[in-house]
């Protein structure tokens, strides 16, 4: 109760507007950029009511009324930017969504428009709807692989089996996988579970192993593994390992830590910095945080994972690699730079 | 208006709020029986998962097929579960099944792909009893392989 008074609280001084810190981060003398792949957009009304109802848990009885403000807000394009702006972060990814079952719908459409308040620091992931696939399955690939190439600024794909309830071995959403390939569009999907209400959480759903005859077949094609395999519904690095066996086996596959750096998996961030650190694996993860979620979780959650890196003993080149350098590669982009105060 | 008087309203309001206090809806609920038999090819045994859906949930754009409802353990044959069905998100009643032909408890592996599944909807989901039969026949496949099912050409 008192942690959900303060969150409320804090969006309220926040939107009033506060100093927001240089861009990057400090480490050892250097200030690193930061390049935030993993946010999403939105809006209330298009939350299915279990979704509002999780999202609202977080807000005392009495404030719920100013949950639908604060998500329109928080998940608008404005709304991400000033979240970056708090972090220090320089640009952000920004998800589409079709996931009807759990968390809701953000289309593709919205996603653009979202972006395009500042392409220079917002990049679009377009998404593809799945859950009528047998009727429906050649359109939306056809408005996919359109809305892939036309919509503005779109830079890649993001897919979420679990919470779109497809699993990773079903070879009739295989095209997908081709389209984005051929486009030159790298797919960033959610591995592992999360504690949403419907989210899948089988294998068949969550373990990356399972993806393994798709990243095979089309080698064209880069998968990022979303979460590195933490399950944050059980709270454990299931899949972390599989991950990191499947990053280091294929060119075509990267890892992102969404969420490793927030509260809820406070315990297992060393463990799972260290898995990466002793793969030597610094060059196959590219930063992201599952944000903004709300106001400053940001900025935690990548204070959290720098103090996580710095006390696993990643150099400053391994941490400039996964904070920015790893995403400009990954995307064709120019690395993103910061200005060091001598 | 000042930003000090914005402040103040805005907490009052908050206040007032706060004070009244909102009572959370108590979710609708109908208790349900579903009975049934699972059956398989001959020659297939092993432990059956059953999943039960909404067939249809929502309106709108967020319209979709096959919201979960429950899950439960059996065995091939006849079974019988008690649930409550949820009568404000959705409407219908899917029941998919798989059987563990290797007892792993997955429904297959990347490796071994012998577990099979099915699903059928229910005809009339409006009753407190519901009959619905299951024929598991198809390896590894999800709930969405069945339903909504592929237009007759």
């Amino acid at each position: 109760m008192r942690r959900s008074l303060i969150i409320v609280l804090a969006a309220v001084l926040l939107t009033a507007g506060c100093g927001n810190p240089p861009p990057g981060v400090e480490v050892d003398g250097q200030r690193l950029p930061v390049v935030d792949i993993h946010l999403h957009a939105g809006t209330w009304d298009q939350l299915p009511p279990w979704f509002q109802d999780r999202v609202s848990e977080r807000v005392p009885r009495g404030f719920k009324w100013t949950v639908r403000l604060l998500s329109d807000y928080n998940l608008s394009g404005k709304g991400i930017l000033a979240e970056l702006d708090r972090a220090g972060v320089s640009a952000g990814g920004v998800f589409a969504l079709y996931s009807p079952h759990t968390t809701g719908l953000a289309p593709n459409e919205f996603v653009s428009e979202q972006v395009s308040i500042d392409p220079q620091r917002l990049y679009g992931f377009a998404s593809i709807r799945v859950d009528q696939w047998n009727v429906d399955g050649e359109a939306q690939l056809a408005k996919f692989e359109s809305d892939l190439a036309n919509l503005d600024h779109m830079v890649g794909v993001k897919l979420a089996h679990a919470h779109q309830q497809f699993r990773f071995d079903d070879e009739r959403y295989y095209r997908i996988y081709e389209v984005a390939g051929r486009l030159g569009k790298p797919i960033y999907l959610h591995t592992a579970t999360s504690p949403n209400p419907g989210t899948r959480f089988e294998p068949p759903y969550t373990d990356p192993l399972y993806l393994e005859q798709a990243i095979q077949r089309y080698p064209e094609t880069i998968f990022i593994l979303g979460h590195a395999g933490w399950d944050s519904r059980d709270k454990t690095l299931k899949y972390v390992d599989a991950c990191i066996e499947l990053a280091l086996r294929y060119d075509n596959v990267y890892m992102e830590p969404g969420a490793l750096g927030a509260r809820r998996a406070e315990a297992v961030l060393p463990d799972f910095l260290g898995r990466i650190k002793r793969a030597n694996a610094a060059h196959k993860l590219i930063y992201g945080s599952d944000g903004p979620q709300f106001p400053t979780y940001a900025k935690s959650h990548l204070k959290a994972f720098v103090a996580g890196m710095q006390n696993a003993g990643f150099t400053t080149e391994e941490m400039r690699m996964i904070l920015a350098d790893n995403f400009s590669r990954v995307f064709g982009l120019p690395k993103f730079e910061v200005a060091n105060n001598e | 208006m000042n930003r000090l008087d914005v402040t103040r309203l805005f907490a009052l309001v908050t206040a007032i709020f706060v004070l009244a206090g909102c009572s959370e809806p108590e979710p609708n609920l109908r208790p349900m029986t579903v009975t049934g038999t699972v059956s398989a090819p001959e020659g297939v045994s092993g432990p059956v998962e059953i999943w039960l859906y909404h067939e249809w949930s929502l309106e709108g754009d967020l319209r979709h097929p096959l919201q979960f409802i429950d899950t439960f353990k059996g065995e091939l044959g006849p079974y019988e579960h008690s649930f409550d069905y949820p009568l404000d998100i959705g409407e219908g009643l899917a029941v998919y099944a798989w059987v563990d032909t290797d007892g792993d408890g997955v429904n297959c592996t990347p490796e071994v792909r012998n577990d099979l599944a099915g699903l059928t909807v229910a005809e009339d989901a409006q009753q407190d009893r519901v009959e619905v039969d299951v024929m598991v026949g198809e390896p590894c496949r999800g709930p969405d392989f069945f339903y909504p099912p592929v237009p007759a050409q």
